[in-house]
């Protein structure tokens, strides 16, 4: 036994160790696992069960997969309502395990002549796709159509609470009331160039904020991040891979 | 030396049950598969695991009924009943299959074919008359009866007797031989083995149980562990459980007397639940399960009903609740004035295990398998289908290919199997890593936003000039800015604000599907930077968004934006 397997360090490496073999949290806890970069937005480390978040910015879409992908690699479904265009390959990049994706389309068809009547009918139907999919699914990533009245968005909202279902939306929330808005700005894309190169990494920041969410939390997301979020590492594994999730301060 | 058997077996009992006669086209589903039809719906090709859709498409007026075990249960007691007449020694496997030891009623009647052709007559009748009442007299519910040593060998001879239309009777000591030509498949038609377990037999060669039965048993053991044994026992036509390891069942007889006699079946089955715990972690602590279990329930006026249950597998806590449950139901069912009919409400309930074996364990899957989570999932992708429709609820299956788009296609989530373990969706899945056999597939990072129907889009030079890419790939002039276009080109387009180009990289051409007229397609991708400014149109670019990535894709000297890096 080397000298590095003294009673602290081996006592840190089971806490560890335990931490990382602990059982998923599942419909009694309060809070889903998020990436580990991600989980550093939000004061309670995961996304709160019941919330309503909501992704606005250059790079929503791939911060929105991010947020799931610790919930669904620890088991729990998604449900994608409404986003037709997700892009499956750069889901499956940041984690999240397309095994438990489900997609549902509210929008079959939109030929009918009156198109304000279609924007209420389909806000309705999504309505009713959100609240059923409450029951069976843990992570809800979804558009908001437009259409969708006050009295609407809150009964959806009260039932995502009860059921605990954490609602990710892309884009423009409407007239959903959010518990926390999840701003990404200051795109910066390198390994391309004039002409040469391939997309290669880019940094994002990330700033969370909300009616729930105290204060202002910015961060420095470099994509693309490790996709192993279900067993998080030994940190003396994570020092030696610097390549891995660099998280920086940038506030 | 194994004991002889008797085996009474009807084929898709459930469709009995629920009152459908042979030529009647129907079929019980559960999990939206079939697991029983009747045999005028066999003849149209609807066979059992069969998805609703299929078995809808083989047969567009078949009748489709949900699956109730319950159901099945109570149909099946007036059967039970009839058989009880000439053994009350009786065990219940599952509704419609049952064995009892031949020896006793074989002797009475004189010869194991007088009891085979009394039993086939009362109970064929029995059935005819009570559950296919409403079909039509004179209808011929199958059923079949087989005589053997052992309750495999028997249970294998019932099912045979009704593809034979006589019953069929295998000699005293002949039960080897029986068995020695018939398929491995059996095991797990009989629910013996496993699935993975008979495909690995025959793999390895071992097409028929005499196959397997020649081989040695220390052997099997060596190689497939005590599952392997079990089924290497059973081919060889000796029963389940080994003369040697008969032993005495502890005196573990659970009771409990209802001081407050219960008239609802749902508190007596409470009852039985609590029982049942008790007495599996009773079993289990010594290592042990249960494989016959006698439930005894009786009434405050004294009725009785007493059934024993057989499984081989061995009954769990919930087994043992769901055939109490069976056994309760059936009995409140019965009609009025028949003998031991229930009056009053349950004042005792006692599970006695009447045969227990060690427990060699069923290893469970540590993953795959199905957590709550997937079955809750499942319960509501069902839900969300009525909501919407079969069309609209989808689940992704890896495709492959160069282009964003084609990579994953969306497929009806009915048309999925989703428990099964290992559904090819990713990549990964396939076996074929990220990139294996796409070569000109774009790297890492993909697109988070990919467009089934391209974007129309503009690619400017420097002086505002379109860009052009030639046959061989090569840009006319640097790209320096682009704008989306919308409306169409018959009416004009309308364009919107141009984009500066930042950082740009291509084109990578793409000619594949050339030797197929309506599939080829020739196109050149690029990637593009455009800068900050946001884009306007959804009204989220505040001015410092950064800067934007996109997948903008020539085509027939036009440009498309495929997909977006958001």
């Amino acid at each position: 036994m080397s000298s590095s397997s003294t009673p602290a360090a081996l006592a840190e490496v089971l806490t560890a160790l335990g931490d990382r073999v602990a059982p998923v949290s599942m419909a009694l806890e309060r809070t889903l696992p998020t990436a580990p970069e991600c989980a550093e937005l939000f004061v309670e480390g995961g996304l709160v069960r019941g919330r309503t978040l909501s992704c606005v910015g250059p790079a929503s879409t791939t911060v929105a997969l991010r947020l799931v992908a610790g919930a669904v690699a620890a088991g729990g479904w998604l449900a994608v309502v409404d986003v037709p265009t997700l892009g499956l390959d750069a889901a499956s990049e940041l984690g999240v395990a397309l095994e438990r994706v489900v997609s549902i389309h509210t929008t079959a068809d939109q030929d009918s002549a009156d198109q304000d009547s279609v924007d209420q009918d389909s806000a309705g139907v999504w309505a009713d796709v959100v609240a059923a999919a409450a029951d069976g699914f843990d992570v809800v990533l979804t558009r908001v159509p437009d259409g969708v009245r006050a009295a609407t968005a809150r009964k959806v909202a009260t039932r995502l609470q009860q059921r605990g279902v954490v609602m990710v939306i892309v884009g423009d929330p409407g007239l959903l009331v959010c518990d926390g808005v999840v701003e990404s700005s200051r795109q910066v894309w390198s390994g391309v160039g004039a002409g040469w190169g391939h997309f290669q990494h880019r940094s994002v920041e990330v700033a969370a904020t909300g009616r729930r969410l105290p204060g202002r939390r910015r961060r420095t997301i470099e994509f693309p991040v490790s996709s192993e979020i279900a067993a998080p590492e030994i940190p003396a594994q994570e020092i030696a891979a610097p390549e891995r999730s660099a998280l920086s301060n940038a506030s | 030396m194994s004991v002889r058997m008797l085996t009474v077996w009807f084929p898709d009992w459930p469709v009995t049950a629920a009152g459908f006669g042979p030529d009647q086209v129907a079929a019980v589903m559960f999990a939206n598969r079939v697991v029983a039809r009747t045999s005028a719906a066999a003849a149209e090709g609807v066979v059992i695991g069969q998805r609703r859709r299929q078995a809808q498409r083989r047969c567009p007026d078949i009748e489709l009924i949900d699956h109730d075990p319950t159901r099945d249960a109570r149909a099946f007691e007036p059967v039970v009943r009839a058989v009880a007449e000439v053994s009350p020694r009786l065990d219940l496997i599952e509704p419609g299959w049952l064995t009892m030891a031949a020896r006793g009623p074989s002797k009475y009647f004189g010869g194991d074919a007088a009891v085979a052709a009394h039993l086939h007559e009362t109970v064929a009748t029995g059935v005819a008359e009570t559950v296919a009442a409403d079909v039509g007299a004179g209808v011929d519910v199958g059923v079949g009866v087989g005589v053997a040593d052992g309750r495999f060998a028997s249970s294998v001879a019932a099912r045979l007797a009704v593809r034979r239309r006589h019953s069929v009777l295998v000699d005293a000591g002949g039960s080897t031989a029986f068995c020695a030509p018939l398929p491995i498949g059996w095991l797990q038609t009989l629910g013996e083995s496993d699935p993975e377990m008979v495909e690995l037999f025959v793999r390895l060669g071992l097409r028929r149980l005499g196959d397997l039965a020649a081989l040695e048993p220390a052997d099997v053991l060596g190689r497939f562990g005590h599952p392997g044994v079990h089924a290497h026992r059973l081919a060889s036509g000796a029963d389940v459980r080994l003369p040697s390891t008969t032993d005495p069942a502890p005196e573990r007889r659970l009771d409990q007397v209802l001081d407050d006699p219960v008239a609802q079946a749902s508190a007596a089955i409470f009852v039985a639940k609590q029982l049942a715990d008790e007495l599996t972690q009773a079993l289990g602590a010594a290592g042990r399960v249960c494989t016959r279990l006698v439930v005894e329930l009786e009434t405050e006026y004294g009725e009785r009903s007493e059934r024993a249950w057989y499984r081989s597998a061995g009954l769990n806590a919930a087994a043992m609740v769901e055939r109490v449950r069976w056994q309760l139901d059936a009995w409140i069912d019965l009609p009025r004035g028949s003998d031991q009919e229930i009056t009053g409400g349950i004042s005792l309930i006692r599970l006695t295990p009447d045969e227990v074996c060690a427990d060699v364990g069923v290893q469970l899957g540590l993953w795959g398998g199905q957590s709550d989570a997937d079955r809750r999932a499942a319960r509501t992708i069902a839900r969300l289908t009525t909501i919407t429709s079969d069309a609209a609820v989808t689940v992704p299956v890896w495709n492959g290919g160069r282009l964003p788009a084609d990579r994953y296609r969306w497929v009806p989530a009915s048309n999925v199997d989703l428990d099964h373990p290992v559904r090819a969706v990713s990549s990964a899945g396939t076996g074929s890593g990220p990139s294996g056999p796409w070569p000109g597939a774009l790297p890492a990072p993909s697109p988070a936003t990919v467009f089934a129907d391209p974007h129309p889009a503009e690619v400017l030079d420097d002086a505002g000039r379109p860009v052009q890419v030639n046959g061989r790939g090569a840009v006319s002039a640097p790209p320096a800015g682009f704008r989306l276009l919308s409306g169409d080109e018959e009416r004009g387009w309308r364009r919107g604000r141009v984009r500066d180009i930042t950082a740009w990289a291509g084109p990578w051409p793409v000619d594949e599907r050339w030797w197929e007229p309506g599939g080829h397609r020739r196109l050149a991708r690029f990637q593009v930077v455009a800068s900050g400014g946001g884009d306007g149109g959804d009204g989220d670019g505040d001015g410092d968004g950064g800067q934007r990535g996109y997948l903008v894709v020539a085509e027939h000297r036009r440009w498309w934006v495929a997909a977006l890096y958001d």
